[in-house]
């Protein structure tokens, strides 16, 4: 693994000497040209990239926010005469908040909506560049841009230009990479996988999606502005939506969601027209031809991932142990090595440990990482943590749910069941937030959550796992679990960009709190695995860790035990109480087998036709007449 | 800005439901082949123009007279169209059937850079005269005197999607594009053959696109090397007004967007029509994220 | 089977490289050449204009190499494409000038092209004559390597406006124009000139450059009481404008800009452009064999592109002429040029080096041709 990382890292320098010594060598100021061409085309594709092959954001506007930054660069040059130092921040920051702006209505938007969303903003962008001649010139754009002025230095050349280019390409890179290898990122490709599985354990898709996009369109604008002051005038050609198909294309060559492969991408697709020119008029037919061809003969991109169907995968920021770690807390280890039942024990370790007043812990050199604590029990223990009042759900004027009242005690668990089509994935879904209810209302720890989002739900503490699993297919288990991990860091976008100490301890203490749940739970030999080539059971387990690493108050559980074998169910019911008793969690469970309710639950509750027909404990509600003739069917 | 009155509006309407209806057409072709396939077809516009062309070049040989003329100048875009979309599946769509979901989107953004600039240096980059000697002149409807041909090219319009309808809903293979499109996996199961439906599907929904070339050519009277690229755009733009895969969505959608951009254009003005048409666009899925008629596909979650 | 693959995407692409190699491995420097570059769009919306240029160029360079060529050398015409697009533009322009042997570079369809390229010539210190871009600016950025032999918008636009207030006493007037800087500028003079000539402006209407439909306009139009219209635009516009007018049973006399002269103009438009008058930049007594020998090799009326860029070789040719085959001997040939006899007529550039215009003729489409108008 050192080996690859180092020869990764030779090739990488080789490919930076190259790109600083090539234009040194070749003295032919076309070819300059060529490459300020490619490096301005590189750091496009790198910003589309982290929306479109991390983010999976079909993003049909891009170009727009390379013409804002362009347009505000010249115009700040124009106007006020200020220097390229000063305009390429503003066009940074005037394209990001554009972005901004208008991600909030349209990222709730999915597929081709928020493709077409997108394309209506790039046009709005050009439209309104075009038409506003007071401000932009309009049709007839803006001459006279100054040439890049850094104080010191002042690019005149296509060289001095194309060096510009790189270090903005270097800029673009690192900020990608920084985003996309942080816990930040994780969420994002969490998003991009399965966007509902990822607001489950309480990621803001939304919000994540709005950094990815504000970020992508910031490193845009500065492009846009490096573009106003070499080419020196600004109109809305390189704007449109045939610029956005172009990187479409450059990022896709490439190879989405890899590192390199918009570079290679840009390289490739814009120093193609420009060898074909000796074709004259053919040479567009060609270019077309050719795209098709290396899309037939690489559709993963010339540098995509082979095997994997989505042509990605995030590099583990923490796979290999890192050589300077923190101290390892030796009481888990401790605890393991003396218990025979190991697992358990250390996690009865970790609660413990984690139950230390806050006071000890800031005084600890490094605090306890705590992934499976339990969170502070609520202020009146006795309340109920759940409580659903007269919930009711019509789809297309079928009532699938019809006034539905329960509730779920602090540390209870709760069976739902009830025969198919009686309504009860429905009742989970209400109640995380996935549907909104037609009426009635819902309250959790005290606060009212009727129309909350799912993953506002999840972070306050009532998670849900789905009937089909839902991991993230092209994360491994790790960075499954860490995906749910980061939410309750809160790590701020600064943080994650200057990699500060804060976030370098909050990594510390993620990677403790994980290695450690996926110990417990026997997954630490799959951890370096995706998450999609697991057996069945272990899916289903990381699915537990994952929902767990959420710190919930209350789990929904729905149809934990599908598709298990009886042993294997046996194993969940162990594994669920183990649970309860360890965290003094919650859970409602929707199960059929019945020997797995019977076995965890305390009371059930039994759903028909969408209504309570009984609830009470177990032994009790399975001779209920109603219970019976529900099941049983036909008349008493 | 226009004067208000009725007969204006009669006009305005007009025109906007004929532009409408070749929108509608192309969304139509668009969303049934989403539909089927779940990929964007972005080569579809160039489908509308190359089969405009080839109309053109069998123009000579089809009767010059009546409405006979003009009927088979719809047939033989239908199968030109047909023919092309097939092409296109095969060659295009299934080699990359088990590949991500980019890469038939660059495929057919190659295809469109191919035929557009091959038709151009085939054929030159000018307006070409496409003259269809049927319906000429104008009609009286109620006060208004409108061009015949934009009512024949709307009800073109509404009568293909309408015969379309009709064959989706009461043959076997109409049942069976339904099944697929609802839902690609069980009706394989339910042994529908999937990829005859979708080679279907891709036939019909390239022959739609060919119609509506041939009539917007027979509506301006030219057909050019580069009219597929706005057909896409609005083609695509009607889809997402209507709803994604939603048949009768894309024929709404297109309708509404030809009468929309005339009703701009006239009381606003035509530089800022695309503007307003898009952020009215934007602000429409802000409120209903699957379009005026779609609906959230309600997933098992 | 994936390496395989590889190997062949490989392949592809070297073939690739070697069919562009030996296209553009033509021509070889040769110092009994005097090597001109066009740059236009060659491939895309607009090609056909580039076509034009490079026709009327190759025209011009046969002529004067029969006759001799210049200074000793024959003229040699390569062509660029630029897809008329900006960030094209700026790359083609680097690429001529880096090849020393072409001596000067004329084109560029559009302003904005022209704008981006224009830094690129100065730089590389090569002459660049422009041949159809209109923004008055271009000649006004104080660089002395751009010369342009079109004409500005002001004259053509308004020739036009006296011909319909002063000439045809048409008062009522409505104007369509193209929402290009080539349009807007074109409009504005027309509407500055015809006002003051007691003209009145009953619509003004911009339409964009993709436009197709022209319904919501003409809807306006039909009720604007316009007794003449006036279109700034391109052949492909104003065709369609005034097809799409007459069938909607529009009444009234249509003038247009020079830049429709086109063989597609009443090719396409047929009987509802019968009548449609336009100007044209005088020409020179030359012009009428030389435009006869085009229509017979191209079996067209060539456009005014045709004859800016013939005029641009003359005047190119004539600098070198004069001043020597340099770049440096071009540029300043080129500035003094006074007079010079061209397919235009007599060509002179002011200190802006700019060609200065006076004479207009007026054209109408009779019988699918544009021929001399007689009042």
């Amino acid at each position: 693994m050192w080996h690859e990382v180092n020869r990764q890292r030779a090739l990488t320098a080789a490919a930076v000497v190259a790109a600083v010594a090539a234009p040194l060598v070749i003295v032919d100021p076309y070819i300059h040209r060529l490459m300020a061409t490619v490096a301005l085309a590189a750091v496009l594709a790198v910003s589309l990239n982290l929306v479109l092959g991390y983010g999976g954001l079909l993003a049909l506007g891009h170009a727009g926010f390379y013409g804002i930054g362009a347009y505000t660069a010249a115009l700040l040059s124009l106007r006020l005469g200020a220097p390229f130092l000063l305009t390429a921040p503003a066009a940074a920051v005037g394209a990001a908040l554009v972005a901004w702006v208008v991600a909030r209505p349209i990222l709730s938007l999915r597929g081709h909506y928020f493709a077409m969303a997108m394309l209506a903003v790039g046009e709005i962008v050009v439209q309104v560049a075009y038409n506003w001649d007071g401000v932009t010139r309009g049709a007839s754009g803006l001459p006279g841009v100054a040439p890049p002025d850094l104080f010191i230095w002042t690019a005149t050349t296509h060289r001095d230009n194309y060096y510009l280019g790189l270090a903005l390409l270097g800029l673009a890179l690192l900020a990608v990479r920084r985003f996309v290898g942080s816990p930040l990122g994780l969420g994002l490709v969490a998003a991009r996988d399965d966007d509902q599985g990822a607001a489950s354990v309480g990621i803001g898709v939304a919000q994540t999606r709005t950094l990815a996009l504000a970020l992508a369109a910031g490193i845009a604008g500065l492009a846009g502005a490096l573009y106003a002051h070499y080419i020196t005038f600004v109109s809305v050609e390189p704007f449109q939506l045939e610029q956005t198909i172009a990187l479409l294309a450059m990022v896709a060559v490439g190879g989405l969601g890899t590192t390199w492969g918009p570079v290679a991408g840009a390289i490739l697709l814009t120093l193609l027209p420009e060898l074909l020119r000796g074709l004259a008029e053919l040479r567009m037919v060609v270019y077309g031809g050719l795209l098709m061809l290396v899309v037939w003969l690489r559709p993963q991109g010339l540098l995509g991932a082979g095997g994997l169907r989505r042509g990605l995968r995030v590099p583990e920021r923490w796979a290999p142990a890192p050589r300077t770690g923190v101290p390892a807390d030796p009481a888990p280890v401790a605890a393991r090595a003396s218990t025979p039942d190991g697992a358990s024990a250390a996690a009865s370790a970790a609660v413990a440990a984690s139950r230390v007043a806050p006071g000890d812990v800031a005084n600890r050199a490094s605090p306890r990482p705590a992934l499976l604590t339990a969170p502070a029990p609520s202020a009146s223990a006795d309340a109920p943590l759940l409580r659903v009042e007269h919930l009711t759900k019509d789809f297309a004027g079928l009532r699938a749910v019809a006034d539905v009242s329960l509730e779920v005690a602090p540390g209870e668990i709760v069976g739902l069941i009830g025969p198919n089509g009686a309504g009860k994935s429905t009742v989970i879904n209400l109640i995380s937030g996935a549907h909104r209810p037609t009426s009635g209302r819902i309250w959790f720890a005290g606060r009212e959550i009727t129309h909350a989002d799912p993953s506002r739900v999840a972070r306050a503490g009532l998670v849900r796992t789905f009937q089909h699993i839902r991991l993230f297919p092209s994360l491994t288990v790790r960075q499954n679990v860490e995906a749910a991990y980061q939410v309750r860091l809160g790590l701020s976008f600064g943080a994650v960009m200057t990699r500060s100490r804060r976030y370098r301890e909050a990594m510390e203490q993620m990677r403790a709190a994980v290695d450690e749940a996926l110990a417990r739970f026997g997954l630490e030999g799959v951890q370096h695995r995706l998450a999609g080539t697991l057996a069945y059971g272990d899916q289903r387990r990381v699915e537990l860790v994952r929902a767990l690493a959420t710190q919930p108050r209350l789990l929904l559980l729905d149809e934990p035990a599908a598709g298990m074998n009886e042993a294997e169910s046996a194993e969940l019911a162990r594994l669920l109480q183990e649970i309860r008793q360890h965290h003094g969690l919650a859970i409602l469970l929707v199960e059929h087998h019945l020997d797995v309710i019977m076995e965890v639950c305390e009371r059930l509750i039994v759903l028909d036709h969408g209504t309570v027909i009984a609830t009470g404990r177990p032994e009790e509600v399975v001779r209920h007449p109603e219970v019976l003739r529900a099941y049983l069917g036909g008349s008493p | 800005m226009a004067a208000v009155t009725l007969p204006v509006v009669i006009d305005q309407l007009v025109s906007g439901l004929a532009i409408g209806g070749v929108y509608a057409l192309v969304a139509l072709g668009f969303a049934l082949i989403f539909g089927v396939l779940r990929a964007a077809q972005f080569a579809h516009g160039e489908v509308y123009m190359v089969v405009a062309f080839l109309v053109l070049g069998v123009l000579p040989w089809l009767p010059w007279s009546g409405p006979l003329q003009f009927l088979l100048a719809v047939v033989a875009a239908a199968v030109f169209g047909a023919a092309a979309g097939v092409l296109i599946e095969r060659g295009v769509f299934r080699p990359l059937a088990a590949a991500p979901h980019i890469a038939p989107i660059i495929s057919t953004i190659g295809l469109m850079i191919l035929l557009q600039n091959l038709v151009a240096y085939l054929k030159g980059s000018e307006l070409h005269r496409f003259a269809l000697a049927w319906p000429q002149g104008n009609v009286a409807l109620g006060p208004a005197s409108v061009p015949a041909l934009k009512l024949v090219i709307f009800g073109t319009a509404l009568v293909i999607p309408a015969l379309l309808q009709v064959a989706l809903t009461r043959t076997q293979l109409g049942r069976a594009i339904r099944a697929t499109a609802i839902d690609p996996e069980t009706a394989r199961l339910m042994g529908v053959d999937t990829a005859r439906t979708s080679a279907v599907a891709f036939a019909i929904g390239s022959a739609l696109a060919g119609i509506a070339g041939v009539l917007v050519g027979a509506l301006y009277g030219v057909v050019y090397a580069t009219m597929g690229v706005s057909a896409l755009v609005k083609g695509y733009t009607a889809t997402i007004i209507g709803g994604v895969g939603n048949l009768v969505g894309a024929v709404v959608g297109g309708l509404l967007l030809g009468v929309f951009e005339v009703l701009v254009a006239s009381y606003v003005s035509p530089r800022w029509t695309d503007s307003i048409v898009f952020a009215v666009l934007i602000v429409l899925l802000a409120l209903r994220p699957h379009g005026l008629i779609g609906r959230a596909i309600p997933e098992k979650l | 089977m994936r390496r395989g693959r590889i190997r062949w995407l490989f392949a592809v692409l070297v073939l690739a490289l070697l069919a562009a190699g030996c296209g553009s491995a033509g021509g070889a420097s040769d110092s009994t050449e005097l090597k001109i570059a066009v740059v236009g769009p060659m491939t895309g919306d607009a090609a056909q204009y580039g076509q034009d240029f490079t026709r009327g160029a190759e025209l011009a360079a046969e002529k004067i190499n029969a006759a001799g060529g210049v200074a000793g050398k024959q003229i040699s015409i390569v062509t660029f494409d630029d897809r008329n697009d900006t960030t094209e533009a700026a790359s083609v322009a680097q690429k001529i000038a880096t090849d020393a042997s072409i001596v000067a570079s004329m084109g560029h369809f559009t302003s904005s092209t022209v704008y981006a390229a224009m830094p690129i010539y100065k730089s590389n210190e090569l002459p660049l004559v422009v041949i159809s871009a209109s923004d008055p600016k271009i000649t006004e950025q104080g660089n002395e390597w751009v010369f342009r032999v079109s004409p500005t918008n002001n004259l053509g636009a308004e020739a036009m406006a006296d011909l319909i207030v002063k000439q045809l006493g048409l008062k009522k007037i409505a104007v369509f124009y193209l929402n290009t800087d080539f349009g807007k500028s074109e409009r504005e003079y027309f509407v500055a000139r015809a006002t003051a000539n007691g003209g009145e402006i009953v619509l003004d209407e911009a339409y964009q450059p993709d436009a197709k439909d022209f319904s919501s306009s003409i809807i306006k139009l039909k009720n604007a009481g316009a007794e003449a219209v006036y279109l700034s635009s391109y052949y492909s516009d104003a065709v369609l404008l005034i097809r799409q007018a007459k069938d909607a049973g529009v009444e009234a006399r249509w003038f247009a800009s020079g830049a429709i002269i086109s063989p597609q103009f009443p090719e396409i438009g047929g009987q509802a452009v019968e009548g449609v008058l336009t100007s044209r930049v005088s020409q020179g007594e030359s012009w009428d064999a030389v435009a006869a020998e085009y229509r017979s090799k191209h079996g067209a009326e060539p456009s005014p592109f045709v004859i800016y860029a013939y005029s641009a070789v003359q005047a190119i040719a004539a600098a070198a002429q004069d001043a020597g085959t340099s770049r440096e001997a071009i540029r300043d040939g080129l500035a003094k040029i006074k007079d010079l006899e061209t397919a235009l007529g007599p060509l002179t550039f002011d200190e802006n080096r700019q060609a200065v215009y006076q004479s207009f003729d007026y054209l109408v489409v009779k019988d699918g041709q544009f021929q001399p108008w007689q009042p």
